[in-house]
């Protein structure tokens, strides 16, 4: 039982950071059918500014005072919505002009386009991480003190496993950053343009609505989604220049698995791929070589066998 | 440089040849060929402890080949979306998997070939060691040879194939070019030619690791594809540019810097040119003598494959062909018959399911129900590209051109080439000669039925682009080219879509289909304009609602009260 607990909520604080990330690469792939494959490398780019800019390169180890904890909370979105506007701005907008707005699910010129500007962005960033710390591994403390929050660094489960004190607050505040973006994208008046835009991108213009604004709007909330994904899994897992592009591939996956576009769905399948893979590794056959693997198997399985998500297609085309 | 860097260069430039068969000749984008360069190196030196070398490397090139032949059922089906994503994901869960199992001596991730190598035959009473001046004599060869190969293959039918299948899927099945099948080869051959650069770089550095071979590779490889452009030597300048910039910057900033340049170098959207939106014509007619033709100037009519034995029954017969979408019957239970030597107008008013018609007789849409017999062969579930080379092929509404394209070589993309005619022509096989002429002739065939024999003849003065034609010419071009697939059966959708009426471009198109007709084609017509569908077809039927309503000779058709009601609203 202890290590059943200890799986699922090691998984779920996973999961619910592929939530995070998966929500926002499906929004933005539901939008202008391009596949956001920088996206993962803004969550690593996001925290890495503001480690940068509020506690400098030198690893900090003691616990944050209120300020600088506050600045992280509030430049890592920040600088993960301004990155992800950039690369609208320099990839996507162009790609997507080029051939149409229905250029991402087409063929040739315009996919290349915008994949290679993408990964291109993703090297930039991970080279300027690299620049920034040359470590191997940098550790970032927690500024949001969720261990303070659960009453201890360790919290004791039932059955006699241990996780770490910060994770079950962390799956709460996670959730709900995620559900209150979801019905916030659902209901919003942008939401609604969003989902006219994703639709039928003429219509929507015929009806009066600003794609480009709708689409600045939306790279900057899956910006912000990422930034938060950042805040919460860096404590965790010290910040490398490839964590970014390894939790993206993961959320793609993710973001598959529920259906391209589906926002729901990906928060669901972020939960369970995250769960699964922490079912993974604590199978003792098994083990955590696999931690990697398995999810990166799973969404080279999953796009092989069906591209648009495991969800029928038709569903996959609209947002909701 | 010494000789050790310039073969560990040469390597990389095999690989990036390979690469570039798929990004640059095909436009598929693949961001994973540090995969295949993986399974190069990976299974040389796991194969080299059981067998000789050179058959532990030729089985690592040929499995790394025939996995991607075997993975690419999927990967073709794919959109290049998709496809991006799929091989992105590919590279990096080979490295993270080499580093999670790893695979060398004692627990270690890399793998290792004992050096010097030596390549040791006692049957042979070969015992040599391979030393850095044949390393690099071997080296050059593969890529010469690789070179040599992708100059000819660009040169010859499978280039135009490549050309089309890039430009766009639906266009390349429509001219009878196996998307799926071409697809698949050239991604094999990518592969393939990763791993040679694999087996190169092992045999060479004795050792290889994960990061070696993963994502910074497949990127810098990509970069070099990109930034080198689309020419047979391309990938040649881009593996030097490359190696340039990683003088001057770190290896990721120079991939990425790379990578952009590339796409600033290639104007992204550039690589298909669109037929004009159709509009009024621009252009006279250019003046001056039709030229004679190769041929003297006589039509070699040969026989259209497909075609009746004899004229009575018909070159295609369609019974109850029925499509619902949802609960709406687009089609309900049409009866057609097309007969070789005649032009068979469909009209019908908007929404009446003329297109839905033309693309389940070419088999871009299923029947939901309903036969369709070409001489007598019944065609079921054939796909597109099929039908064409049994013998229906159709013209789509849209104009559609390849993009830098001369007149004759957007003909002769659609003239019926198969792998092994490609193969003839890339090993330069005698009878490819053959093959060539036999392509010629159905190009000038094509272009004399369509009146455009002057456009294409090479170097005259007038424009041989067909970007840079106007768009009455572009129509006639189109139809060239569905005459230049040798169907029996050709189904036009709106060839007089933007040639304005009254002009001599209306003119010019009913003779086109009239000796389409009487070359021996049977030819099913949609058109709106009725002046056009009564000067140019033998029948006519009316199609509203998805039934067909009257049918017979235009005069008749046209004076039928039912029609005009239909037509009028009464």
């Amino acid at each position: 039982v202890g290590v059943l607990l200890q799986t699922l909520v090691s998984g779920a604080a996973a999961g619910v950071v592929y939530a995070l990330i998966a929500l926002g690469a499906t929004l933005l792939a539901g939008l202008v059918r391009v596949l956001p494959l920088a996206h993962g490398d803004l969550v690593a780019g996001g925290t890495g500014v503001a480690v940068v800019l509020v506690l400098g390169t030198t690893p900090v180890a003691a616990a944050l005072g209120l300020g600088p904890a506050l600045g992280l909370v509030v430049v890592t979105p920040a600088a993960s919505a301004a990155l992800s506007v950039v690369v609208y701005a320099l990839v996507v907008r162009p790609a997507v002009r080029s051939d149409g707005p229905d250029a991402g699910s087409g063929d040739g010129a315009a996919a290349l386009g915008w994949a290679v500007g993408a990964v291109a962005t993703g090297l930039l960033v991970r080279a300027g991480l690299a620049r920034a710390f040359p470590r191997d591994a940098t550790a970032v403390p927690d500024p949001l003190r969720l261990a303070a929050l659960a009453g201890g660094d360790v919290l004791r489960l039932p059955g006699g496993a241990t996780v770490p004190g910060r994770l079950l607050p962390a799956i709460a505040l996670g959730l709900l950053v995620t559900l209150a973006a979801e019905r916030l994208l659902v209901r919003s008046r942008f939401g609604l343009a969003a989902r006219a835009v994703s639709d039928d991108p003429v219509a929507a213009t015929l009806v009066g609505i600003d794609i480009s604004r709708v689409l600045v709007g939306a790279f900057a909330a899956a910006g912000l989604l990422a930034g938060a994904a950042g805040l919460l899994i860096v404590p965790d897992h010290p910040l490398t220049s490839e964590t970014g592009v390894l939790l993206g591939l993961k959320a793609f996956a993710a973001a598959l698995l529920g259906g391209l576009g589906s926002l729901r769905g990906a928060v669901l399948a972020g939960l369970l791929l995250g769960v699964a893979e922490s079912a993974v590794v604590a199978v003792p056959s098994l083990g955590p070589a696999y931690a990697q693997v398995f999810a990166l198997g799973v969404l080279v399985v999953v796009v092989a066998l069906r591209p648009t998500g495991l969800r029928s297609a038709d569903r996959a085309r609209t947002m909701v | 440089v010494s000789l050790i860097e310039l073969t560990a260069d040469l390597w990389l430039l095999v690989a990036a040849i390979g690469l570039a068969l798929a990004v640059q000749q095909t436009g598929l984008p693949v961001l994973g060929q540090g995969a295949s360069v993986a399974a190069g190196a990976y299974g040389t030196a796991l194969l080299a402890p059981l067998l000789p070398l050179p058959l532990a490397a030729a089985l690592a090139v040929l499995l790394a080949g025939v996995a991607v032949q075997l993975l690419g059922a999927a990967a073709t089906r794919l959109t290049a979306g998709a496809l991006a994503l799929g091989t992105w994901a590919l590279t990096w869960l080979v490295r993270e998997g080499l580093t999670a199992f790893p695979l060398g001596e004692g627990g270690a991730p890399e793998v290792l070939l004992p050096q010097p190598v030596r390549l040791v035959s006692p049957s042979l009473g070969v015992a040599a060691t391979l030393t850095p001046g044949w390393q690099v004599a071997l080296a050059a060869a593969a890529a010469v040879t690789a070179l040599g190969l992708t100059r000819r293959a660009l040169r010859g039918p499978l280039g135009l194939q490549l050309a089309a299948v890039r430009a766009g899927p639906a266009l390349a099945s429509t001219l009878g070019v196996d998307v799926a099948a071409r697809r698949r080869g050239v991604l094999a051959v990518a592969a393939a030619l990763g791993a040679l650069g694999g087996v190169g770089m092992i045999v060479l550095q004795g050792v290889v690791g994960p990061s070696d071979v993963g994502p910074l590779l497949s990127l810098q490889l990509l970069a070099a594809v990109l930034v080198g452009g689309r020419a047979w030597w391309g990938p040649l300048v881009g593996i030097a540019v490359l190696k340039v910039a990683l003088v001057v910057a770190d290896p990721s900033v120079a991939a990425a810097l790379l990578l952009a340049g590339g796409l600033l170098r290639e104007p992204i959207g550039g690589l298909l040119a669109r037929g004009r939106v159709p509009g009024p014509e621009e252009d006279p007619p250019p003046a001056g003598d039709p030229r004679p033709s190769r041929h003297g100037g006589s039509v070699r009519v040969d026989r259209p494959r497909g075609a009746a034995a004899a004229n009575a029954t018909p070159a295609l017969r369609a019974r109850g062909l029925r499509v619902v979408f949802g609960g709406l019957s687009a089609l309900d239970g049409v009866n057609l018959d097309l007969h070789a030597g005649q032009v068979h107008a469909v009209i019908g008013p908007n929404g009446s399911g003329k297109t839905t018609l033309l693309r389940v007789l070419a088999g871009a849409l299923p029947a939901t129900t309903g036969s369709i017999e070409l001489s007598g062969r019944v065609l079921g579930r054939l796909a597109e590209a099929d039908r064409v080379r049994a013998g229906v092929a159709r013209s789509p509404q849209r104009t559609l051109l390849l993009a830098g394209f001369g007149v004759r070589r957007e003909v002769e993309v659609a003239t019926p080439t198969g792998v092994l005619a490609g193969l003839r022509h890339l090993l330069g096989a005698r009878s490819a000669r053959a093959d060539a002429t036999a392509r010629a002739d159905a190009v000038d065939e094509a272009l004399q039925l369509t009146g455009l024999t002057e456009r294409g003849l090479q170097g005259g003065a007038v424009p041989v682009k067909s970007a840079a034609m106007p768009t009455r010419e572009q129509r006639l071009l189109q139809l060239a080219r569905v005459a230049a697939t040798g169907a029996a059966v050709l189904l036009l959708d709106e060839p007089a879509a933007g040639v304005a009426g009254g002009g001599a471009g209306l003119a010019e198109l009913t003779s086109a289909l009239r000796r389409l007709a009487e070359s021996g084609r049977a030819v099913l017509l949609i058109e709106h304009d009725m002046r056009l569908v009564s000067a140019v077809a033998d029948r006519v039927s009316v199609l509203v609602e998805g039934r067909i309503v009257a049918a017979g000779s235009p005069a008749d058709v046209l004076a039928d009260p039912a029609v005009r009601t239909a037509y009028l609203g009464g």
